[in-house]
């Protein structure tokens, strides 16, 4: 019942969630795939936004130092002029920490500081005057990123060649503090060595002031293939987080690169989520499915079973038994064929029983008739004989022995009749098996001889001891013997042996008669069945009936045109008949 | 636990001396945040003879480190070696320190002065003879260059620290003693500088401590100055100076406008009456009446009043900008403040030579001993500025017998110090420390968190020991 059960909700199961599966899987993959991608240019843009205040936050502080020194170089001020001006310009823009106006030859004019400068013009900005030179980012003594700017004044009608300004880059940091990415995505910013400038995680921050920066390897390494077009996105392991990286780079001198990185659990959480949730509801949907396909299922089955068990029912003979289906469907009507296949197997069965009945009561009364007749006829003719020899006695006494002879047969045929239907009263006692078979051999001599068959006993070398009635198993044995002689055409030979097996004897009874036919043989021992003409058909019945209440076992082989063995065994006894036991 | 301190410049030993005295050492007395005295090493004390005497009793429990018992003796001894030529100058006024019974000290002064007890609270408690031996949580163990290593005295009396012991470890620059917190070399930062706090505030593994620091900043004048001896050029830049605008502009908002040299929180401080106002229109025509009007200069093309000069100290960041903005704010008034960075070696000697025409520089406002000792005209003095009009009501100040007296002389000491100012004060100063979250600081309102370092505890501990 389960294995049908378990295989519907399977199959429906299957059919129903197996797609939705399939489905779920090729979503989820591309939802992956597409919040992948959406994270990444999200933060690209992000990159690239900073990247662009970047540049103008860099650019304005450039032009702030050039128009210092376009305004000096311009305006014929006076050293003290020049200095209070830069000082107005250090004041008013708070992250220039000194500004001072050299000469080619890189003598300070004018400065700032309230003392001496502390700056020169930078080697390298010599080599490009062109264009304003940054020097490389360094952590200052107040902990804040700084750098150096210098710009070569051009045409200038005084000694003022250059503006050199030392610059806080701390407006930088806060620009980067403010970008936030989710709840741990920050930016940082990179300079063109690699080296950490900024960084939006305050805790991140310590590294810029690492002069080896070991920690910002990663953000290092990705910059690097970034900048050698190797790499536009990269995903890097930090400090047990995996993060996703972009990068965008300032279209401006300084060549800086901002970095906008998020842990990717963070960034893939829309689709994780989403993944969690299909799942939840693919798990769900299969729940459903299978509790709703095994009710159904089962509702389904159920009437199948019903039908079952109302087959069976009836293949045991429970004739009354129907079934009672609910629906409309091909099962209801099954179930209504089958209530009317029963009620016309109860009509033919009746039928057949009538038949059978009357089969067998044509027999019992034909057996009735043949049995009784000769005996009621026997003493009908010996009525009528003794009206007329009242007066001899010799005859009155040879009535009466007649009488009670056929009187005998008919008491014999009625109990037979009688007993098929009851236990057959038995008495046990030990008996020994040699000596009963043996003699109902002997007894029997006179009808093989008239049959012209040769009748022999086979007994065991040593006396075998059972315990039955003498006198039925006496009846059981001339049965079978009469039946064999019966069957057995003249010449033939019927044997009654006796032999040990074990724990058990056996008596077979076999001969070379005409055999009984096979289909035949599998009632041979029902009552009323008789291979011959006439009779009863009860002594096989009975003979079986005695043997099976003695507790023995009776069974036949029979070979048509060959002969016929009946064997009958009963367990051995150790026990023995009271005389021999006295003696 | 490992102290960074990044020394600027030629200024190698500041704040590392100074915190291995706070470790190592305990005075007599110490001081609240409002500036009344409290129980340290002497558990109370007692003035007798009309203020001539001073009884100091002493707890009964406190071990130098050595193992040697604070007795009344021993105490007494320390204290008559006090060396009074530079500071603890009140101390000049004991005539005799003798031990009493078994746990008191007696003072016999020569004359009352009420910074006796404010300098005891000042005065470390040192083993005669052994100056680092001392009564402190920490004892020194050992010294190396100019790092420092100390550890847990078990004795202390007031419960041995829960950190084992505490290295001080000095960094040529901030930048160096920031990296090395960052890095974990170090636990704690003596000192954020006031551009970098948000950052430093915003990271997760410090924890900054802010407090109000007993140093003022102030523009102090010579008064032997051939102009800046006039009383009006002095309240005229005091008038032209913006203090909120200092303070915003040259402290990063970091620190309080100061109206002269008493804490706002001190006890006996009162604001005063008249407080200076950032009029520079009033300050113009101040200088206008009292014959300093705006003459042109053809040299600077920009007409001026007067120049002066002002020395501030060369190696510190820490006054440019303020110095920057202070002078741009005499500018436009006509005043021509020129700025001259000296070494700290050389500043000084300047100002003790009163070689100087102003100067720009912080100074101790600890306690009302310190500002006696900084203003009152001695020979010999610190800053010899040639300033002697507070000198009557600071020495009332000394001898003021009642908090009232007190209170009242410090009232008259401001309005003193605004009619006829020695300097303009500008602001007093916030200090910014960061401690590694490994650490448990006891922070105390008010209080800088050093003060209390001994109950310091590594993170967690607490919690454990409380389970």
């Amino acid at each position: 019942m389960r294995r049908i059960t378990t295989r519907f909700v399977l199959l429906i199961a299957t059919a129903a969630v197996l797609p939705l599966v399939v489905y779920g899987a090729v979503s989820v993959q591309s939802l992956r795939r597409g919040t992948y991608t959406s994270v990444l240019d999200g933060n690209a843009k992000v990159a690239k936004q900073v990247a662009e205040q970047v540049k103008r936050y860099m650019q304005d502080n450039t032009r702030i130092l050039q128009s210092v020194g376009t305004e000096l170089a311009a305006t014929g001020l006076t050293p003290f002029q020049q200095e209070r001006a830069l000082k107005d310009y250090v004041l008013a823009f708070r992250e220039f920490r000194e500004i001072t106006v050299f000469n080619a030859a890189g003598e300070p004019l004018a400065t700032s500081a309230p003392g001496k400068t502390r700056l020169t013009i930078p080697e390298q900005a010599r080599k490009q005057p062109d264009k304003p030179f940054i020097e490389p980012v360094r952590v200052d003594d107040d902990l804040l990123p700084t750098t150096t700017i210098a710009v070569r004044l051009p045409n200038s009608q005084q000694d003022a060649a250059w503006v050199v300004g030392e610059i806080a880059l701390e407006e930088l940091w806060r620009m980067v503090n403010h970008v936030h990415v989710g709840t741990s995505g920050y930016a940082l910013v990179v300079g063109e060595d690699g080296h950490l400038i900024a960084h939006g995680n305050p805790d991140e921050r310590r590294h810029i002031a690492d002069p080896e920066q070991t920690s910002a390897a990663e953000e290092a390494r990705f910059a690097a293939d970034f900048l050698a077009g190797r790499k536009i996105s990269d995903e890097y392991e930090e400090n047990d987080v995996r993060k996703l990286a972009v990068a965008s780079a300032l279209e401006a001198e300084p060549r800086w690169l901002v970095i906008v990185e998020q842990p990717k659990d963070e960034a893939m959480a829309t689709a994780s989520q989403a993944e969690r949730q299909l799942i939840a509801i693919i798990l769900l949907a299969l729940l459903t499915t299978i509790v709703v396909g095994y009710f159904w299922g089962k509702s389904f089955i159920q009437r199948i079973f019903a039908l079952t068990r109302v087959t069976r029912s009836l293949a045991e003979g429970r004739m009354d038994t129907r079934v009672a289906l609910t629906g409309q469907d091909e099962i209801r009507e099954l179930g209504d064929a089958f209530n009317s296949m029963a009620d016309k197997l109860v009509e033919l069965q009746e039928n057949i029983r009538k038949q059978e009945r009357q089969v067998m009561f044509g027999r019992i009364a034909a057996g009735l008739v043949h049995d009784l007749s000769h005996p009621i006829q026997n003493i009908g003719n010996s009525c009528k004989l003794i009206l007329k020899m009242w007066e001899d006695a010799e005859y009155r006494d040879t009535f009466r022995r007649m009488v009670e002879r056929e009187m005998q047969v008919v008491k014999r045929v009625l109990e037979d009749l009688q007993n098929i239907a009851k236990p057959i009263p038995l008495e046990r006692f030990p008996i020994e098996l040699n000596r009963t078979v043996g003699e109902t051999v002997e007894s029997m001599q006179p009808l093989a001889e008239t049959a012209g068959i040769t009748l022999k006993a086979e007994l065991s070398p040593e006396p075998l001891f059972i315990e039955g009635d003498l006198f039925a198993l006496g009846r059981v044995y001339r049965n079978l013997v009469v039946n064999a002689i019966q069957a057995t055409a003249p010449g033939g030979l019927v044997v009654a042996a006796v032999e040990a097996q074990g724990e058990r004897v056996q008596v077979r009874v076999y001969d070379t008669g005409c055999g009984i036919p096979p289909d035949r043989l599998q009632a041979i021992f029902e009552d009323f069945v008789t291979t011959k003409r006439r009779g009863l058909g009860l002594g096989l019945a009975i003979s079986r009936k005695i043997v099976e209440q003695l507790g023995g076992r009776i069974s036949v082989a029979s070979e048509v045109g060959k002969g016929t063995t009946f064997v009958i065994d009963f367990a051995r006894t150790s026990a023995r008949p009271m005389a021999q036991a006295a003696g | 636990m490992r102290i960074g301190i990044g020394a600027p410049k030629g200024m190698p030993n500041t704040g590392g001396p100074a915190l291995v005295g706070l470790l190592n050492s305990e005075p007599w007395l110490t001081t609240k945040p409002d500036g009344r005295l409290s129980d340290r090493i002497a558990k109370d004390w007692q003035w007798e003879q009309g203020g001539l005497a001073l009884r100091l009793r002493l707890r009964p429990n406190v071990y130098f480190h050595d193992g040697t018992k604070l007795t009344p003796q021993l105490a007494a001894e320390a204290i008559r070696a006090t060396d009074t030529k530079k500071d603890n100058f009140s101390l000049r006024s004991v005539t005799s320190v003798e031990p009493e019974g078994t746990d008191a000290i007696l003072l016999t002064l020569k004359e009352r002065n009420a910074f006796v007890l404010t300098d005891l609270a000042a005065l470390p408690v040192i083993k005669p003879g052994q100056p680092n031996v001392a009564t402190g949580p920490y004892q020194v163990v050992m010294r190396n260059g100019q790092d420092t290593t100390l550890s847990a005295f078990p004795q202390y009396y007031r419960g041995q620290p829960a950190l084992a012991g505490i290295e001080v470890i000095n960094y040529p620059t901030q930048r160096n003693a920031w990296s090395a917190l960052m890095r974990s070399k170090i636990d704690m930062l003596y000192d954020v500088s006031r551009d970098s706090v948000e950052f430093v505030q915003a990271e997760t593994t410090v924890r900054t401590y802010t407090s109000q620091r007993a140093f003022y900043i102030l523009l102090a004048f010579n008064v032997r100055h051939p102009i800046l001896r006039s009383v009006a050029v002095r309240q005229a830049i005091n008038e032209a100076l913006d203090r909120e605008a200092l303070v915003r502009d040259g402290l990063r908002g970091q620190g309080l406008v100061a109206d002269g040299p008493v804490r706002p929180q001190h006890w006996a401080y009162a604001p005063p009456e008249h407080p200076f106002r950032f009029d520079p229109a009033g300050a113009r025509s101040r200088l206008d009446a009292a014959g300093f009007p705006l003459k042109p200069s053809p040299e600077r093309r920009v007409p001026v009043r007067f120049s002066f000069r002002c020395l501030l100290f060369g190696n510190d960041p820490r006054f440019e900008r303020l110095a920057l903005v202070a002078q741009k704010e005499l500018a436009d008034i006509g005043i021509d403040m020129r700025l001259e960075p000296v070494p700290l070696d050389k500043l000084v000697p300047q100002l003790g030579a009163g070689d100087f025409d102003a100067f720009l520089f912080e100074m101790s406002g600890r306690s009302l001993a310190r500002v006696y000792d900084f203003w009152r005209f001695s020979p010999g003095m610190m800053v010899n500025s040639g300033y002697r009009s507070a000198d009557a009501v600071l020495d009332r100040i000394r001898s003021a017998q009642s908090d009232e007296d007190t209170r009242a002389a410090v009232a008259e000491l401001l309005r003193v110090m605004h009619d006829d100012p020695p300097a303009a004060f500008i602001a007093w100063q916030t200090a910014s420390r960061a401690v590694s979250a490994r650490f448990d600081v006891a922070a105390e309102p008010d209080r800088d968190i050093l003060s209390n370092l001994w109950m310091w505890r590594p993170a967690g501990a607490a919690t454990q020991a409380a389970r």
